[in-house]
């Protein structure tokens, strides 16, 4: 009875309760990139190159699942006069000077070190793409309500590196401009690959 | 460009704080304050540790004892029937300060649906007799042109013991 109520007693004694907090997942939630996009095939004759910023925030919906929610800001390098049919008509619109993207990205970590320092991400993007393009500056078209952008769907698929914050991208942007606009030309192009560098911060 | 907030900042200079090294432990009383309320006859009790934990007889008459070993802070203290608690924290160590989180959840989707609620502590040593926690907490949300936030900032500061 007396060792019993030595282990007892023993035991009370070392009674310990270790509460372990969670560890909290600091993960950057603003992005911002800058790139360069090239375009392919088709679209290739429309433009010669593009600047591009963008900014993302994000929020974690699983373990290494992310969804990043912004906007992209394209700068047109050399854009290409386009024709473009007006009234059965066409017309030749001065090359476009910019375009904007406004969309979701799924984003998934493939690999995150265990420091969280580096890590590599796949995302996966989908959202609205306007080109814009300007109706001809002339007395003919004054009168005339011509809206002549292209807003279309666009689709990407990306890969990114990022040590400390700071990494570097590229993706493919699929863009099918003539998919809700059939004045423009028939095979306008669609495709474009951005090339860039990528940092993020929590503010 | 959405937001405008104004808020006054009191810049605290730091430079004298003390370098922390990578493993050292310290301990020191934490204090049991009570907070009357202004229309209840009720008396409300606080202190450090309680708020991170909910345990309600903490015993105050020993010290609680603080070690940091490189990414993690461990808080030890014991309550009235002699148990020992062992609080432990993931975080981060700076130079001159350790900081951690108890929490830091966002939900980000810009005009339309907006959250962030986070609480941090960060560990200062202002010189070799204090130890500091500075504890910040940000609770806000937006949901299209409606917002609301809340932010506090508070320190809590305590002597240390000498000869542990």
């Amino acid at each position: 009875m007396n060792k019993v109520l030595l282990i007892l007693i023993v035991f009370k004694l070392n009674a310990q309760d270790t509460i372990v907090f969670p560890k909290i997942d600091l993960y950057k939630r603003n992005i911002i990139e800058l790139s360069v996009g090239l375009p392919l095939g088709q679209l290739s004759d429309k433009y010669e190159s593009s600047i591009n910023t963008a900014f993302y925030t994000r929020t974690k919906i699983a373990k290494h699942q992310f969804i990043d929610f912004g906007a992209e800001l394209h700068g047109i390098v050399s854009g290409r006069a386009i024709s473009y049919k007006v009234t059965n008509e066409n017309v030749v619109l001065n090359g476009s000077k910019s375009a904007f993207l406004l969309g979701f990205r799924y984003t998934r970590f493939l690999f995150r070190s265990k420091s969280t320092n580096f890590h590599i991400e796949s995302n996966s993007g989908i959202g609205w793409k306007y080109l814009h393009y300007r109706k001809p500056e002339t007395e003919a078209f004054d009168s005339i309500d011509l809206k002549p952008s292209l807003h279309t769907i666009a689709f990407s698929q990306g890969l990114k590196v990022m040590f400390y914050g700071f990494g570097l991208h590229c993706n493919y942007q699929y863009s099918p401009y003539t998919l809700f606009n059939s004045k423009a030309e028939a095979n306008f192009g669609a495709s474009s690959v951005n090339f860039g560098l990528s940092g993020s911060w929590n503010f | 460009m959405f937001f405008a907030s104004c808020s006054i900042e009191n810049r605290i200079n730091r430079d004298d704080y003390k370098e922390l090294p990578i493993i050292f432990s310290v301990s020191f009383y934490d204090k049991l304050a009570s907070i009357k309320s202004q229309y209840n006859t009720r008396v409300f009790t606080n202190s450090f540790v309680k708020q991170l934990t909910d345990i309600d007889n903490i015993d105050y008459s020993k010290p609680i004892q603080l070690n940091i070993i490189k990414n993690e802070l461990f808080l030890k203290f014991q309550d009235n029937d002699k148990r020992k608690f062992i609080l432990k924290f993931y975080g981060k160590l700076y130079n001159k300060k350790f900081v951690f989180y108890t929490n830091y959840e966002t939900v980000s989707l810009p005009i339309i649906f907006i959250t962030k609620n986070m609480e941090r502590f960060t560990v200062y040593f202002p010189n070799e007799n204090e130890i500091i926690f500075k504890k910040s907490r940000v609770d806000e949300g937006m949901l299209l042109f409606f917002g609301a936030g809340n932010s506090s900032n508070s320190e809590y500061k305590f002597k240390l013991l000498k000869n542990e």
